[in-house]
């Protein structure tokens, strides 16, 4: 028996179903980038910095627009936020094309397949582009295939009160190049009162990431390594690894400590209460962007900084590398439109201003010519050190690693363990996640 | 039944269900970054918390905090609502300004704290007056938890005073006349007539503060991130790290179950502590 309402229906059906279909194949439906289809670019931003937000919505957007017609939305998430509303996005499938995090979320996003892979974009690149961002664009490298692109680097480096030094008599203009000479002069900048520090030679930073990158700085520095080139062993525990974190634990323990930071939450506090602006310390190790803060809290400090640091007869190496990093999702309808956004505020003069009005330091290493480079003595160290900053594995399961270390390293650092102790136990527990990740 | 529907299905929805979603995923290994579902692997992750030394030292930092913060803060606020009760000029003023920290946010209050705990902060210059050297409050595995705990008990007096207050005023005048006309002290009145009067609203008072302690958060999220050596490290900040920084869904929810059973434990021991004989 035929009924007339179900071929209505079923009619109206074909109809719903057809009409965008004929719409897409006859009309446009796409936008100047590529085959994308029409609407704006969703972007996550991670950081809530005004600053940023102010380069985004006033000058890189705008840009983006003039050049592609397309419109983009930025949301600014907080960092510490960005991988619970990632997680929600992702699972829900309301994530953005592009998105923004730092270097140390990619291996896991890559093992869940939730980055698309960029070397086919970055081939249309100049190799002269390549060459002057390799640095930063190493960090975003997942088994020989880039999935992240560098905005911003960073690197830890050593920032000094020059006036302390002159007045215990160490000459600012010569800097020590050594950690063992680092040590001799934290101690004589060192203030005690019996056998209290009133002022620390030196700060290190003491929450569990910050004490991860300095133990790595300190590992590299001496020769060592994190990992195995396949990243399937730990190499941390090696006697490199065991000097070097020796040499970090002797600043909080023994019969002179020079640090009196250890359990501190300084770099949650205002620049205005670091201990390089209270004159708590005479020398911190730190990263551009915090250092550039503390001067704008302390403009009349002759605030100086060393060069990246080695152990005696080792070749110098700090953390660093890529800071913030924009990637692709690969579920986005508009991956050449977001590569075209990548790629604008990768572009010299662009990312030149973004670092700029930001504070950050450029990615690029010819930004050294720059005046905004030449006029900030921590920008221009960091980008004349470039060469000799080096980023974490990029492995799954890196957050994990890095924070097992890291309460370890504590557990070394209040003398709860032997270095070595400390080492071998992290080191097993590492092993075990590498082995989870498989 | 149309009329309790709305009722039911918001319940069953937005309460009942997440719940037993959570449930479900302990029973699994699961990433919200994964494409596929989540891989059912039995008491897996129950099992694997039995022998987690960071999940165990958690749980006691829990107990210690919640059962260290719990009774100084209950004495504190029933002290102060008994001087509220009273009618002196400038009550309400008092009664206001008591209340004051339990309506600012948790996060905002703790970023004060910890610029007053600060190497240069207030409590160390206030050290400083009387020639004693700073203190490490927060920095110290020995005593940041009571760091924390300070603070704490600072933000819950207002809203413990109120409820308190409210305890008091439900308790007839006429009961202490005839206290006092029967020869009673202070202290017997108070032991005899307030107390039991007080007693529901005490029970309320001290579950409620189990069940909101022992999930405590943002003021060591704020504070101290768990550290130094983990000795703040509480179990709801273990399930932070565990689903949002690690995307292990499956082990924190187990952890939210355990907790949950935890809370659910203290909160009975307490009602039958405080059950009438």
């Amino acid at each position: 028996m035929d009924h007339p309402r179900r071929r209505t229906a079923l009619k109206a059906s074909a109809a719903l179903l057809g009409a965008p279909m004929l719409l897409s194949a006859c009309g446009d439906g796409s936008s100047e980038s590529g085959g994308d289809p029409e609407g704006d670019l969703v972007v996550w931003f991670p950081g809530t910095n005004p600053a940023e937000q102010t380069f985004l919505n006033d000058v890189l957007i705008p840009a983006f627009t003039e050049a592609t017609g397309r419109g983009a939305a930025a949301t600014f998430i907080d960092w510490p936020d960005m991988s619970t509303r990632l997680n929600a996005g992702f699972s829900s499938g309301t994530g953005p094309d592009v998105l923004g995090h730092g270097p140390a979320a990619v291996a896991d996003l890559v093992a869940f397949g939730r980055l698309e892979p960029l070397d086919s974009y970055l081939d249309q690149l100049e190799d002269s582009d390549i060459a002057d961002f390799q640095t930063a664009l190493d960090s975003g490298v997942v088994d020989g295939v880039s999935y992240a692109f560098p905005i911003a680097s960073t690197g830890r480096q050593i920032g000094y009160n020059a006036a302390h030094f002159e007045e215990v008599g160490l000459d600012p203009d010569a800097p020590v190049t050594t950690f063992e000479a680092l040590k001799e002069a934290a101690d004589a900048l060192a203030v005690r009162d019996g056998d209290q520090l009133t002022r620390a030679g030196v700060v290190f930073g003491a929450e569990p990431a910050s004490m991860q990158q300095a133990f790595t700085t300190m590992l590299w520095a001496n020769g060592g390594e994190m990992l195995s080139e396949d990243s399937s062993s730990v190499l941390f525990n090696s006697p490199e690894g065991v000097t070097a974190l020796e040499w970090y634990v002797s600043l909080y323990q023994g019969d002179a400590p020079v640090d009196n930071g250890l359990g501190g939450t300084w770099n949650g506090l205002p620049p205005a209460q670091s201990p390089l602006v209270t004159e708590d310390t005479s020398m911190l190790f730190a990263d551009p962007s915090t250092f550039q803060q503390i001067l704008a809290a302390a403009p009349e400090m002759d605030l100086r900084f060393m060069d990246v640091l080695s152990f005696e007869g080792k070749e110098p190496a700090a953390f660093g590398g890529a800071a913030t990093s924009l990637m692709i999702n690969p579920d986005s309808a508009r991956k050449d439109a977001a590569w075209e956004f990548i790629t604008l505020i990768g572009e010299a003069d662009m990312n030149n201003r973004y670092a700029e009005d930001v504070g950050h330091v450029p990615v690029r290493e010819s930004a050294i010519e720059s005046e905004y480079v030449q006029n900030n003595p921590s920008i221009a160290t960091a980008v004349e050190n470039s060469a000799a900053f080096r980023s974490n594995p990029n492995v799954p399961g890196w957050t994990r690693m890095r924070d097992t270390l890291a309460q370890y390293l504590e557990q070394a650092l209040n003398a709860q363990v032997s270095p070595q102790e400390a080492l071998d136990q992290a080191a097993a527990e590492v092993e075990q996640i590498i082995a989870e990740n498989g | 039944m149309i009329f309790v529907a709305p009722a039911v299905l918001y319940v069953v929805i937005f309460q009942l269900l997440p719940v037993a979603y959570g449930f479900a995923l302990s029973f699994t290994r699961y990433s919200p970054l994964q494409r596929g579902a989540p891989t059912f692997v039995g008491l897996e992750n129950y099992v694997a918390l039995l022998g987690d030394a960071d999940f165990l030292n958690a749980l006691w930092i829990t107990a210690r905090y919640t059962l260290q913060v719990l009774p100084v803060t209950v004495a504190i606020a029933l002290l102060l609502a008994i001087l509220a009760n009273r009618p002196f000029r400038g009550v309400g003023i008092f009664r206001s300004a008591l209340y004051i920290p339990h309506i600012v946010s948790l996060t905002a209050v703790s970023m004060i704290w910890l610029w007053m705990y600060s190497q240069n902060g207030l409590f160390n210059e206030l050290l400083a007056l009387v020639d004693l050297g700073p203190q490490r409050w927060l920095n110290d595995p020995d005593s940041a938890l009571n760091g924390v705990s300070v603070m704490r008990v600072w933000k819950a007096l207002g809203s413990n005073m109120v409820l308190l207050l409210a305890g008091l005023q439900t308790i007839p005048k006429d009961l202490y006349e005839q206290a006092s006309i029967d020869g009673a002290t202070r202290w017997h009145q108070f032991r005899h007539v307030t107390l039991p009067g007080l007693r529901p609203m005490l029970i309320y008072v001290v579950a409620m503060d189990i069940i909101y302690l022992s999930q405590s958060f943002a003021e060591i999220f704020v504070l101290t991130s768990g550290g130094p050596l983990n000795s703040t490290t509480t179990v709801n900040y273990l399930i932070y790290t565990e689903a949002f920084d690690y995307s292990r869904m499956g082990s924190a929810s187990a952890m939210a179950f355990v907790l949950f059973a935890f809370i659910a434990g203290l909160t009975l021991i307490a009602l039958r502590a405080g059950r009438e004989r």
